[in-house]
């Protein structure tokens, strides 16, 4: 990185940090820190987006586009369904009861065993889930800069630690406004970059014509089959399920729209990011297509991750075989460019589309055979690269400046997802475990400083868990499981909640552990793929507690 | 009782004000039902945009 890129970095991270403190000096209180009912509707819904959007989203999502094309958006087709059932019946029923957390609702709905319960799963995942969303970004860019990823990891978490601890909810969600300013405009600028770096006589249309040839362009699939994640019925179906989870029962939401001024105010903020969240990722989608349609004027390296490219190159066994298939590749590569030239000359002759089809399918199949000799040479490698073909093109095509730009984009994106999950892991051990369960006699200035001594802890161990995190091996996977081996018994508790009056806290209780077991034994013993722990949870929650209570067991 | 009365009262206009949405908006039904159209729309506009360039 040049020392433009290093200002640039810098500057920006600064100016985030700094105006975010100054704005909320004054919050030196409980209710200030951990809820401040002082937020307009686009503070909340900023707020809400950027507490999705983490690193990942900004360098997996063109990355998935460069690869498969830009089916990805249909995963996002259930959050405005969610948007409206949460903003017509949990925002309301919250402010009613004017809860901190959203697992106080479930001793008011039921008892303090079935609210400890769902605070405790959600501080088990959440606690971890923090400790990946800084290590994850630090990873690849160490990987890709040379960086080293324990200082990255304190840098990352450090600044988060500060902030959130220093001005509480409105300092989040203040850096947040201000980091999503940053990552659009990084965002918007790389875009405008692939475009103007395209051939002249390419330019857009051609790009677009490509890039659609060849499948990057498509959006929706019409097909209902279970083994293909993104369809759009997956999308509507499932994304609904899962946003109604995220966004109704995971306290870094929950604690983003109850900031709001009002329940009007709130609810806006959750609609905002229902109408703006696909558009936006359809956007970002997009930006991966364009650098798909760039690099077939641009030799793209065999496989993204440098650093396994060049452990392999070295593999005694596997080194001389990799070296043939980069040089078969950039042949390959250079069939394609002609071929892509052709179409353009003549974009409706079906035999000229045909033949560049031919070679892409001769460049993913070199692809494939590269990832295969990487992991012949370790199989411990991991030969996803999808995460690192964004930030390549970056490193290798971008002006100075714009480079450090697109690293303040991932660092913001990084930091403005930990601060919120700092946030409700302080929130919930203050309000759901400290005050409820260890000193109900807390004064409110007590349980401030409580909040902010939680804050600067979970912050602690979630940067120690990035620190171990690189020794972990497949890490996305083992927290994805950790995720989903409670999330599916918190949904079907809320969801019992919501909808089945007639059900007591005994029931839902019970059903609750046998909903856990189940998951466990499932884990342990079973084939299941982890994703179905999610389903499983809450239809078992939610049947147990019906059943139970129709047949009075409990 | 009377406080209680004016309480819940106070909550459902609370519930059902429509503060800082534009003046044309006359209840949240209304805007549910756009944002959900506007779903829709999305997923027309997104399958034209992949025919045309397919």
């Amino acid at each position: 990185m040049s020392w433009l890129d290093w200002t640039v970095l810098a500057l920006t991270q600064l100016l985030i940090v700094v105006y975010g403190v100054w704005k909320s000096r004054q919050d030196r209180d409980m209710e200030s820190y951990l809820r401040s009912r002082t937020m307009s509707w686009f503070t909340v819904g900023l707020s809400i987006m950027a507490t999705q959007a983490s690193a990942i989203t900004f360098l997996s999502a063109p990355g998935l586009a460069y690869e498969e094309g830009m089916r990805f958006v249909q995963f996002y087709f259930g959050l405005p369904i969610a948007m409206v059932i949460l903003s017509a019946f949990a925002v309301p029923l919250y402010y009613r009861l004017n809860v901190y957390t959203a697992y106080e609702f479930l001793e008011k709905r039921f008892d303090v065993k079935t609210r400890t319960l769902a605070a405790v799963l959600f501080l088990t995942q959440r606690g971890l889930a923090a400790g990946f969303t800084i290590f994850a970004p630090s990873l690849i860019l160490s990987s890709l800069l040379g960086w080293n990823i324990y200082y990255t990891n304190l840098v990352i978490g450090g600044i988060v630690i500060i902030y959130t601890v220093t001005g509480g909810t409105r300092a989040v969600a203040r850096t947040q406004k201000t980091q999503m300013a940053i990552i659009l405009a990084g965002m918007f600028l790389a875009a405008w970059y692939v475009v103007k770096g395209l051939p002249e006589e390419v330019g857009m249309e051609g790009a677009l014509t490509l890039a659609g040839k060849l499948g990057r362009l498509e959006t929706i699939d019409w097909t209902f089959d279970l083994n293909n994640r993104y369809t759009i019925w997956s999308g509507l179906l499932g994304g609904t399920f899962l946003m109604l989870s995220y966004f109704g029962t995971d306290q870094s939401q929950v604690q983003r729209y109850l900031g709001g001024q009002s329940i009007a105010q709130s609810r806006i903020g959750l609609l905002f990011n229902g109408l703006l969240k696909i558009p936006m990722q359809f956007a970002i989608l997009f930006v991966g297509a364009l650098v798909f349609a760039f690099y077939l004027f641009q030799a793209p390296p065999v496989f993204f991750n440098k650093v396994v490219a060049e452990q392999t190159r070295q593999d005694v066994v596997v080194g001389d075989k990799y070296i043939a298939a980069e040089s078969a590749f950039a042949e390959a590569i250079n069939a394609r460019k002609q071929a892509a030239l052709n179409v353009l000359q003549q974009p409706e002759d079906a035999a000229a589309v045909e033949v560049l089809r031919e070679k892409q399918a001769a460049v993913d199949g070199l692809r494939k055979e590269a990832k295969s000799l990487i992991k012949q040479g370790n199989p411990a490698a991991d030969t996803n690269d999808i995460n690192y073909i964004f930030l390549t093109y970056v490193f290798d095509f971008l002006p100075a400046g714009l480079v450090g730009l697109i690293i303040s984009v991932i660092f913001s994106a990084s930091m403005s997802s930990t601060s919120s999950e700092l946030q409700a892991l302080a929130s919930t051990t203050v309000v759901d475990v400290y005050k409820r369960l260890w000193k109900p006699s807390a004064s409110e200035q007590e349980c401030y400083q409580v909040s902010r001594w939680a804050t600067v802890g979970w912050g602690v161990y979630a940067i120690i868990f990035a620190m171990f995190a690189n020794r972990l091996g497949t890490l996305i996977e083992a927290v994805n499981i950790l995720g989903s081996l409670v999330y599916g018994t918190i949904l079907g508790i809320f969801m019992v909640a919501f909808l089945f009056k007639q059900v007591g806290a005994k029931a839902v209780f019970i059903s609750a552990l046998l909903s856990e077991a189940l998951i466990l034994a499932l884990f342990l013993y079973s084939d299941v793929p982890f994703l179905w722990y999610n389903v499983i949870g809450c239809v078992v929650v939610v049947g147990a507690s019906l059943v139970g209570t129709k047949l009075r067991f409990w | 009782m009377e406080q209680d009365t004016a309480a819940r009262a106070g909550e459902k206009a609370a519930e059902e004000s429509l503060e800082g949405m534009p003046g044309f908006v006359r209840s949240w039904r209304q805007v549910y039902l756009f944002l959900l159209l506007f779903l829709v729309l999305l997923v027309v506009v997104f399958s034209w945009f992949s025919e045309v360039w397919r």
